[in-house]
C-alpha cells in the first residue's frame, strides 16, 4: 500500500535525539507514573487474554480457580485501563510544555492516578472474587463508578486550568486532549443512565443508550491518543504545520462527528428506530483514512536525520498507520448493514476491537512512552531488543487479527442467521483451528508486546526512583 | 482555519449532538407493541443477568461474549423447560452458578421479554 518499508536500527543502541528539548522539557512526575501503571496493566491484561483464549481450547481450564467469565472481564478492563492510563500519562506528561506552562497542581494529578489505580485494584479484586453487577465492559459493582468519576474530574480541572487562555491559537491536540476528557466524562455518565426506571424498564431504550455511550466511549479516547500521536508528530518533524493546518482541524471536526454520532452500527439489530442506523451509516468511519493520509504526509516530511534520531517512535506511529488501513478497511466493510447482519457477533467485531485497540491506540501510545523515555530523559534501549519486539508484535497481532477473522466468518457462514446458530458446540468445533491459532499467536504478541515494554518499564521505574531520592 | 470558525463548527456539532440525543432517548426507543415495557420479576431477571455476569459468555442482540451462543430467541426457540435446565446445572463449559428456582425463572423472565422484542431476528 501506501506504507514503505521502515528504515531498520542498524547500530546496538539507538542514538539518542539532541538535547535541546530535554533540556526545556521537565514532564511532570505523574505523566511518568501513569505511563508505568499503564504498562503493567496492559502486559496483565494480555496475560488474562491468553488465558482466556486457552478457555476456548480447554473448557476445564483454571475453570474452578478462574473461570471465562472472570477472565473476559479482567483482561477488558486491563487493557481499557492502559488506554485511560497511557493517554493521561502523554496529556500530563506533555501538555503543560506544549503551552508553555507548569501543571496546573501536581498534588492533584498525584490523587487522580492514588485514586485510578486504588479503584482498579479493587476492580480487579471484585472480578476475582466474582462480584459483578455492571454492564458489558464495567461489569464492576456500580458503585466502583464514583471514585472512577470523581478521578476523571481531577483530570479535567488540571487540564484546562493548566491550558487557559486562548484556546483557538492552540495547535490540533491541546483541542483533542480536551475534547477527549469531557467526552469521556458525559459518556460515562450516560453509561449510567439504566439505574434510571425509564431506561431500566425499556430494553431497547437501554440498549440503545449503552452502545450510543460505549461508542462514545470509545471515540473519546480516540481523541486522546490521536492527539498524542499529533503531538509527536509535531516534535519528531520540528513543523508545527502538522498541528495547525486546516485539513488537521477539518479531521478533528469530522472525528469529533464520529465520537458524537457514530455509534449505531453496534445497534443496527436493535430495533429501535430506522433513522438511527441510516445517520450512522451515513456518517460512518472516515476519520481513519484522514488520520491515515496525514500521518502519511508527515512522513514525506521528515529528514533522514529527523527518522533517524527519533527513530523508534517514528517506526511505531508508522506500523500504527499500517493497522489504521487494515481497520479502515475492515470498517466500511461491517458499517455496510446487509454484511453487518451477518457479521455483527461474530470474531470480526472482535478483530476490529483488537486491531484497534492494539494496531491503533497501543502503538501509539507505547511510542509516546518511548518519546519519553529517549527524546525526554535522555536513555538509550538496545536496538536488537526493540527490533525483535516490534516485528514478533506486528507479526502476532497479524496473524491474531486474521485468526479472528477466520473463526468470524466461520460464524457467519454457520446459518441463515449468525445469532441462531443450534448447536453452538458445533460452531466452536468447527472454529477450533482458529481459536487455537489465535491463542498461539495471542501469546507471541504478549512476549512481543513485553520486549517492547521491558526496556520501557527500566527507564520509568527509574526515573521515578531517582527523582523520588 | 479561523478562530471562529472553529467555536462555530464546534457549537452546530453540539446543538446537533443533544437534539440528536434528546430524539434517540424518547422517539428513537419508545415503548411500541414491539418494544413492550418490561414487568417486576423481568427486571429482577435483568439484575440477576448483570450480578452473574452472563454477557462475558453470552450475547443479546449481537452484543456481549462469544464463548456461549446468543441467547436473544433462546426461549423461543428451545423453550423455558430446556433453558432452567441450563441455568440451574451447567454445562461442560457453563458453570454451575448454584442459582435459586426463583433467580432462575426471573432470569427467563427476562429472556422471555428479550426474545418479544426481536423482530429483526424472525423473519
Amino acid at each position: 500500500m501506501l506504507i514503505q518499508q521502515p528504515s531498520t536500527i542498524s547500530t546496538s543502541e539507538v542514538k539518542l535525539p539532541p538535547s535541546n528539548l530535554a533540556k526545556t522539557f521537565s514532564p511532570s512526575k505523574v505523566g511518568t507514573l501513569f505511563l508505568l501503571s499503564g504498562i503493567v496493566s496492559l502486559l496483565f491484561g494480555m496475560l488474562f487474554g491468553i488465558l482466556g483464549s486457552v478457555q476456548y481450547l480447554l473448557p476445564d481450564f483454571l475453570a474452578e480457580a478462574i473461570p471465562f467469565y472472570k477472565t473476559r472481564p479482567l483482561h477488558v478492563s486491563l487493557v481499557i485501563a492502559w488506554i485511560f492510563q497511557g493517554a493521561a500519562g502523554s496529556i500530563y506528561s506533555y501538555a503543560p510544555a506544549s503551552v508553555n506552562r507548569s501543571l496546573f497542581s501536581e498534588t492533584v494529578a498525584r490523587i487522580h492516578w492514588i485514586l485510578f489505580v486504588l479503584t482498579g485494584l479493587g476492580i480487579i479484586a471484585s472480578y476475582a472474587f466474582g462480584h459483578f453487577g455492571g454492564r458489558e465492559y464495567l461489569e464492576y459493582p456500580i458503585w466502583f463508578a464514583i471514585p472512577i468519576t470523581l478521578s476523571w474530574c481531577l483530570i479535567i480541572v488540571n487540564y484546562f486550568k493548566t491550558i487557559k487562555g486562548s484556546l483557538s491559537k492552540y495547535p490540533v491536540y491541546i483541542w483533542m486532549w480536551g475534547t477527549g476528557i469531557i467526552a469521556f466524562l458525559v459518556t460515562y455518565i450516560e453509561s449510567y443512565l439504566w439505574l434510571f426506571n425509564s431506561v431500566q424498564s425499556n430494553t431497547v431504550r437501554d440498549i440503545t443508550i449503552q452502545w450510543k455511550a460505549n461508542g462514545a466511549m470509545v471515540g473519546s479516547w480516540n481523541q486522546m491518543v490521536y492527539g498524542t500521536a499529533f503531538y509527536l508528530m509535531e516534535r519528531i518533524s520540528g513543523n508545527k504545520n502538522v498541528s495547525r493546518s486546516r485539513i488537521t482541524f477539518f479531521f478533528y471536526f469530522l472525528g469529533l462527528t464520529n465520537l458524537l454520532f457514530n455509534w449505531g452500527h453496534h445497534t443496527y439489530i436493535v430495533p429501535s428506530a430506522a433513522w438511527i442506523k441510516n445517520v450512522a451509516y451515513l456518517i460512518s468511519m472516515t476519520e481513519l483514512l484522514i488520520l491515515g493520509n496525514i500521518i502519511w504526509n508527515w512522513r514525506k516530511t521528515l529528514t533522514d536525520a529527523q527518522r533517524h534520531f527519533h527513530v523508534v517512535p517514528y517506526r511505531l506511529l508508522l506500523a500504527s498507520d499500517v493497522w489504521i488501513f487494515l481497520n479502515l478497511a475492515l470498517s466500511i466493510l461491517i458499517s455496510i448493514p446487509a454484511v453487518n447482519f451477518y457479521t455483527h457477533g461474530t470474531h470480526i467485531t472482535v478483530a476490529h476491537a483488537m486491531g484497534a485497540t492494539i494496531g491503533i491506540n497501543t502503538l501509539i501510545l507505547l511510542a509516546s512512552a518511548y518519546f519519553l523515555a529517549i527524546t525526554i530523559y535522555q536513555k538509550s534501549v538496545t536496538s536488537k531488543l526493540f527490533n525483535t519486539g516490534y516485528w514478533l508484535t506486528n507479526i502476532s497481532l497479524l496473524v491474531f487479527w486474521i485468526s479472528l477473522l477466520g473463526a468470524g466468518i466461520v460464524k457467519s457462514l454457520q446459518a441463515k442467521h449468525p445469532f441462531s446458530i443450534d448447536p453452538y458446540e458445533k460452531y466452536l468445533e468447527q472454529s477450533l483451528s482458529w481459536f487455537r491459532t489465535f491463542s498461539i499467536s495471542g501469546f507471541t504478541l504478549l512476549i512481543g508486546l513485553s520486549i517492547l515494554s521491558m526496556p520501557l518499564l527500566r527507564i520509568l521505574i527509574n526515573k521515578i526512583w531517582v527523582r523520588s531520592n | 482555519m479561523r478562530s471562529n470558525n472553529k467555536f462555530l463548527t464546534l457549537l452546530a456539532l453540539l446543538v446537533m449532538f443533544l437534539v440528536y440525543t434528546a430524539s434517540v432517548y424518547t422517539k428513537g426507543t419508545e415503548q411500541s407493541e414491539n418494544n413492550p415495557m418490561l414487568d417486576f420479576a423481568a427486571v429482577q431477571g435483568k439484575v440477576l443477568w448483570q450480578k452473574y455476569n452472563c454477557t462475558s459468555c453470552h450475547q443479546l442482540y449481537g452484543l456481549g461474549g462469544f464463548i456461549g451462543p446468543d441467547l436473544t430467541t433462546t426461549t423461543s426457540r428451545k423453550g423455558d423447560a430446556y433453558a432452567r435446565a441450563i441455568i440451574l446445572s451447567g454445562t461442560k463449559r457453563m458453570p454451575h452458578y448454584g442459582m435459586t428456582e426463583q433467580e432462575a425463572d426471573a432470569i427467563i423472565k427476562f429472556l422471555s421479554y428479550v426474545d418479544s422484542t426481536a423482530v429483526h431476528y424472525k423473519y
